[in-house]
C-alpha cells in the first residue's frame, strides 16, 4: 500500500464559517476534496466524480438580508455622525467620533457584500447524501466552479441521454421511485401547518401596537419596563414562527411577513440599546459632574419610534392576518377536494 | 436511482423539472426560491443489490479468513488474508480489507483515505506570534512559548502539511519570530547579569 500523491486544483469560492473556520473546494484527478480548516486542523471529504449525481443550487436572501442589516446600521451611525451640528452638547462630538470609526468599517463590510454578489446554498447530492459546500456560498463562485466542473464530470460520467432520462428525471423531481404509481407521495413532502402559532404572533402584535399607543398617549398603565417585556415576548414568538414556517408549505407572502417582522423587532431592540447607552451615559456623567444633554434627543427617539412602530404592527398585524386567512382557506379547500377524490374510491 | 430526491431544501418541495439543467435559476413551486440542479448520468443508474458472499460447498476450498464458512475469492494486497466478496473492498487497482481500510489512515498510508492533519506550521507561527501581539498580557510566556515553537519548526519540518498545496512559510517565520524571542530574553539577561 504506497502511498499516492494527489494533485489537486482549487476551484473559485472560499467560505469563513466563523472564527478560524475556513472551506475551500479542490479538484483532483478522480474526486472533489472538501478541505476545512478548524484552527488548527484541517479534515477532507472526498467525493469521487462517478458517484456525483447532482450539484445544486438554491438562491438565499443571506446577501440581501446583510445588505439591509449594514445599510441600516450605516444610516444610524450616519445619523449619529451628523447629531453635533443638530445639538449642543460635548457628549454628541464623542458619540460622533465613535459612530464615524464604526460607519467606516460598516462601510467596508457593505461594499464587500455587495461586491461578491448574491447568495446561495450550494449541494452536492449522492446515492447516499447530500453535502451542503458552504465555499460555494456565492452565485458568482457556484457558477465558476460549476463551469469548471462540469466538463470533468462529463468526461467520467458521459453525456446525459435527454431521450431516455425524461422518465427517470420527472421521477426524480417528483420524489419518488420511477416504477412508482404517478400519484405517490414524495418522499420529502413539505409539512403542513396548523397555523396556530402564527396567529398568536399576528394577534400579539396588535397587543404590541395598543401598548405603544399607551406609551405614546403617556398612559400610566404603559411603563418602558411594559414595554420592553412586550418586544421580548414578541421577540419570542417570532423565533417560534421562524421554527413553526421550516420547510412547510406556508406562501411565500406569509413566510416573508413573518421575516420583515423579525426584522422590525431587530430594528425595536436596536433602538432600545442606542437609548440605554445614552441613558447610561448621561447618568455616568451625571455622577462625574459633567452635563450632557441627551433628553431631548431621547425624547424625539421614543415619540419617532412609537409611531413608527405602532404603523409597523398595524401593517405587518394585518397583513400577516390576510395570508394566514388565504393559506388556512387554501389549506381546507385542498383537504376536501383530496377528501372528495378518495371517498368514490373507498 | 437517487434515494434522496432533488428537493429545494427551503421548504422541501422536489424540484421543478424545468431546473434540471437549466441556463439560469427556475422558481420553486411552493416557496418560490430560485433553485438550478445541475444533473449528471449518475443519477439515473441503477442502484444494483450489494455482493454476496458464495458458501463453501466443496470440503478443503480456501475459505475468507474472517468468514470461515465462505469462499475465498481474492488475496488482500495489504496483508495478503484471503477474503470473500463480502470482505473484498476494492480501491482503485487494490483489493484490501476492511482491516487494512481501517489501519491505512493510521499508518499514513493510501492518502486518499486520510480525513484530517494538523497543521504544525499554524501552531508554531501562533506559539511565536501571539506573545509579540499581546505582549503586555502575554510576555512571560514568551519563556515557554519560544522553545516551544522551535520545537515544532525543527520536529515537524518534515512532516506532510496539508494534501493540497502548502508552503513552509510559516515555519521560516515562527523560527524568525522565536528566534527573535530568544534573543531579546538573551540580551535581558545578560544586561542583567552584566548589570547594565
Amino acid at each position: 500500500m504506497a502511498e499516492q500523491s494527489v494533485e489537486y486544483r482549487r476551484l473559485p469560492g472560499r467560505m469563513l464559517i466563523y472564527m478560524a473556520n475556513r472551506q475551500c473546494l479542490y479538484a483532483g484527478p478522480d474526486h472533489l476534496l472538501l478541505l476545512t480548516t478548524s484552527y488548527f486542523t484541517e479534515s477532507y471529504k472526498r467525493f469521487y466524480y462517478g458517484d456525483i449525481q447532482a450539484v445544486t443550487l438554491q438562491k438565499t436572501s443571506t446577501g440581501a438580508a446583510w445588505n439591509m442589516l449594514l445599510g441600516l446600521s450605516l444610516a444610524v451611525l450616519v445619523a449619529a455622525i451628523a447629531m453635533p451640528f443638530l445639538f449642543d452638547g460635548e457628549g454628541w462630538a464623542v458619540l460622533a467620533v465613535f459612530a464615524a470609526i464604526f460607519a467606516g468599517a460598516v462601510l467596508a463590510a457593505l461594499v464587500v457584500n455587495v461586491a461578491k454578489g448574491p447568495t446561495c446554498d450550494c449541494y452536492i447530492v449522492t446515492a447516499v447524501h447530500q453535502e451542503q459546500i458552504r465555499s460555494l456560498g456565492r452565485v458568482r463562485a457556484a457558477r465558476k466552479a460549476l463551469a469548471l466542473l462540469q466538463p470533468i464530470l462529463k468526461t467520467v460520467q458521459g453525456e446525459l441521454n435527454p431521450d431516455n432520462a425524461e422518465e427517470a428525471l420527472a421521477a426524480a423531481c417528483a420524489g419518488r421511485e420511477p416504477n412508482a404509481p404517478a400519484g405517490a407521495m414524495p418522499a420529502h413532502a413539505p409539512r403542513r401547518d396548523s397555523g396556530n402559532v402564527h396567529l398568536a404572533l399576528f394577534l400579539f402584535v396588535f397587543v404590541d401596537a395598543a401598548v405603544r399607543v399607551a406609551g405614546i398617549l403617556s398612559l400610566s398603565f404603559a411603563p418602558y419596563a411594559l414595554m420592553l417585556l412586550v418586544t421580548l415576548a414578541l421577540l419570542c414568538l417570532i423565533v417560534a414562527a421562524l421554527v413553526r414556517q421550516h420547510r412547510n408549505d406556508m406562501p411565500p407572502p406569509l413566510r416573508n411577513t413573518v421575516w420583515a417582522l423579525f426584522i422590525y423587532a431587530c430594528f425595536l431592540a436596536g433602538v432600545v440599546y442606542i437609548y440605554e447607552v445614552m441613558r447610561q451615559m448621561e447618568m455616568q456623567l451625571g455622577m462625574q459632574g459633567q452635563k450632557l444633554e441627551f433628553t431631548e434627543f431621547r425624547q424625539i427617539l421614543t415619540q419617532v419610534t412609537g409611531v413608527v412602530a405602532v404603523a409597523c404592527d398595524v401593517i405587518l398585524g394585518s397583513l400577516g392576518l390576510v395570508f394566514l386567512r388565504n393559506y388556512l382557506r387554501f389549506q381546507s379547500a385542498a383537504e376536501t377536494a383530496a377528501a372528495e377524490t378518495a371517498a368514490p374510491e373507498t | 436511482m437517487s434515494a434522496l430526491p432533488l428537493h429545494c431544501t427551503k421548504c422541501g418541495t422536489p424540484f421543478p423539472q424545468a431546473a434540471l439543467n437549466a441556463p439560469d435559476f427556475v422558481p420553486c413551486a411552493v416557496c418560490g426560491n430560485p433553485v438550478l440542479a445541475m444533473v449528471f448520468p449518475a443519477l439515473l443508474r441503477p442502484q444494483g443489490p450489494g455482493a454476496r458472499a458464495e458458501n463453501i460447498l466443496v470440503e478443503g476450498e480456501s475459505s475468507c479468513f474472517y468468514h470461515p464458512t465462505k469462499k475465498a475469492m481474492i488475496p488482500c494486497d495489504g496483508c495478503g488474508r484471503f477474503l470473500c466478496t463480502l470482505c473484498d473492498v476494492e480501491f482503485g487497482s487494490q483489493h484490501l480489507c476492511p482491516v487494512c481500510i481501517e489501519n491505512a489512515p493510521k499508518k499514513g498510508k493510501l492518502s486518499q483515505l486520510e480525513h484530517s492533519r494538523y497543521h504544525y506550521d499554524t501552531i508554531a507561527l501562533m506559539l511565536a506570534a501571539y506573545p509579540l501581539l499581546f505582549f503586555i498580557m502575554c510576555w512571560p510566556a514568551m519563556v515557554a512559548t519560544a522553545p516551544l515553537s522551535f520545537y515544532y519548526c525543527i520536529r515537524h519540518w518534515n512532516t506532510p502539511l496539508s494534501v493540497v498545496p502548502r508552503t513552509r512559510i510559516r515555519f521560516v517565520l515562527a523560527f524568525f519570530f522565536a528566534s527573535l524571542q530568544v534573543l531579546g530574553m538573551g540580551m535581558l539577561v545578560l544586561s542583567l547579569v552584566l548589570g547594565y
